[in-house]
């Protein structure tokens, strides 16, 4: 009988085809180590926090239209600030887990990076909001450099691991990055007076951030974090496969469209993106009803909640394609933001880090007392005792009152736009302090395996 | 001998912390089929510096089965090699 193929660490078994390469070995000293994607998460929650004050202070003007500089540097700090820094550390630190691929010199990239976006964005925020151009023109160099430290490492990663739909939709949404990036500075060079301002570009640049760089990288890391952590099935073969790319090309004959003025193009590309949003949004709430275990679990409540908004967001681009919704419409493109925004890429990311952040920081712990030799002797705290499940839940409740607040400040204005941003600081802020009190008890632990005797 | 454990049902890091506490109890000559759904790649490394040895195989009702034994352990060793060709 033919032999099974084997990937050994232990004797030889040279006639064995390896399952996956062998330079794919997982080890903990080539993770990058738990500071490198910490850091981010640590610091990514009060830039959201600064977003919803921001927003708190301008008011019912930050509502009246799509354009007024407090709304859009409030929706950075969240998108670039919050989500962006998020996305970047969940790229360098669970690809190795889930690919055994590390992002090349990820232990400077990553800082670098993370450095150069949150302070770009802070930066960019305050030119936008300030109306101070000088501090526009640092945020852009700043964001610029970050991500073009991030970018060449990440599409490395990416492209040793195409193989896999993960890397592959990582892929994707990395080439989405730089057109957003691209997009993004030239915007802000508009805003700074450098070059004409072309806020016919803000919707493309919109729609390769959430769709592509957002959409696509949510997409390729679910192949892998739904099944493993919500213990569903595996996505279907086909959606894995196709799914990414179509909404990758969508995008670009969309953008196409738009640019070239071929409405025909632009709408089969929107629809076609809409659908392959919706399409997943649909695959991974039916996978969730197969889930092994119905324990309530917040993360598969936020994801939950994030697929429903994104199927709303892909229904509603379909609708306005068709003449039945009309997104340039204040309120109505405020609501559509708000869900594709906080409704699907907030709540999916937050719903990320209550899984990857305790994760992580019970996987070093048992490396810490593999080192320290006290295996055994000394017992390592489990994720349920480094994240409670009482504080993710109570911050869960808030998220929600902050979309409903925001939903109801798209269409009534006045106050309500101040008690929306300051739910949303609130949001974000319970957010922070889970993420930090994690951090608090990992190095409680991490102390006590220390000082443990040998 | 071999001791066969089914963490494919379980959510991280469960199927980790089932394995390890697995091995750590392994006498001379046995070894592990941990049946997984995933590749565990951060267990390769854990299991490496606890003085483990592994192999990795597609599995028959999970996707990939895992069998570990002490390193250095030839009896053991030479049983996974017997039942890989089987």
């Amino acid at each position: 009988m033919e032999s099974r193929r084997c990937r050994c660490r232990g004797g030889r078994q040279p006639n064995h085809q390896p399952l996956i390469p062998a330079n794919a070995d997982l080890h903990f000293d080539r993770m990058p180590p738990l500071w490198v994607p910490l850091r981010a998460f640590l610091i990514a929650p009060f830039l959201g926090l600064g977003g919803g004050l921001l927003l708190a202070s301008a008011g019912d003007a930050a509502f009246s239209s799509r354009w007024t500089a407090s709304l859009l540097a409030s929706a950075h700090l969240i998108t670039l600030g919050f989500i962006t820094l998020v996305m970047i550390g969940a790229v360098i630190q669970v690809l190795p887990v889930v690919t055994g691929v590390p992002v090349p010199a990820s232990n400077w990239v990553a800082p670098a990076s993370q450095f150069g976006v949150a302070l770009g964005v802070i930066a960019m925020a305050w030119g936008l909001n300030g109306g101070l151009p000088v501090a526009g023109r640092v945020g852009a160099v700043l964001l610029a450099a970050g991500l073009s430290l991030f970018v060449p490492a990440a599409l490395i990663a990416a492209w040793k691991t195409r193989h896999n739909p993960t890397g592959r939709a990582m892929g994707l949404s990395i080439l989405s990055l730089i057109a957003v990036a691209g997009l993004g500075v030239f915007l802000l060079a508009g805003h700074a007076g450098w070059v004409p301002l072309r806020r016919d570009l803000t919707d493309i640049h919109a729609a390769w951030a959430l769709g592509g760089w957002v959409g696509l990288l949510v997409m390729g890391v679910s192949f892998q974090v739904v099944p493993l952590f919500q213990v569903t099935p595996s996505y279907p073969r086909v959606v894995e496969k196709y799914l990414p790319a179509v909404g990758f090309l969508a995008l670009l004959a969309w953008t196409a469209g738009r640019l070239g003025r071929w409405a025909l193009v632009a709408n089969i590309g929107i629809v076609s993106l809409a659908l392959s949003l919706g399409t997943y949004a649909a695959v991974t709430l039916w996978l969730q009803t197969q889930r092994r275990r119905k324990l309530r679990d917040i993360t598969t409540d936020a994801w939950r909640l994030g697929m429903g908004c994104l199927g709303l967001v892909g229904l509603a681009t379909i609708a306005a394609t068709f003449g039945v919704l009309d997104l340039l419409e204040p309120r109505t493109s405020l609501t559509f933001g708000i869900l594709l925004v906080m409704g699907f890429a907030v709540s999916v990311v937050q719903g990320m880090l209550y899984k990857i952040v305790p994760f992580l920081s019970w996987l070093h712990l048992q490396n810490v007392a593999t080192h320290r030799g006290v295996v055994g002797q000394v017992k390592v705290k489990n994720m349920r005792q480094l994240l409670p499940v009482k504080g993710p839940r109570r911050q869960f409740a808030s998220h929600l009152v902050a979309i409903g607040a925001l939903l109801i400040a798209a269409w009534f204005g006045g106050f309500w736009v101040r008690i929306a941003g300051l739910a949303v600081a609130v949001d974000f802020g319970l957010l922070g302090i889970e993420v930090v009190g994690v951090v608090r008890r990992y190095r409680e632990d991490e102390a006590r395996i220390l000082s443990a005797p040998q | 001998m071999e001791h066969v454990i089914d963490v494919s049902g379980l959510e991280p890091p469960g199927p980790m912390e089932e394995s390890l506490t697995a091995v750590a109890s392994l006498a001379e000559g046995d070894h592990i089929r941990v049946l997984h759904r995933r590749e565990p790649f951060p267990l390769y490394g854990i299991l490496e510096s606890r003085g483990f040895d592994h192999r990795t195989v597609p599995g028959t009702g999970t996707s990939f089965e895992i069998l570990v034994w002490r390193a250095g352990d030839a009896a053991a060793e030479a049983a996974v090699n017997q039942t890989i060709n089987r």
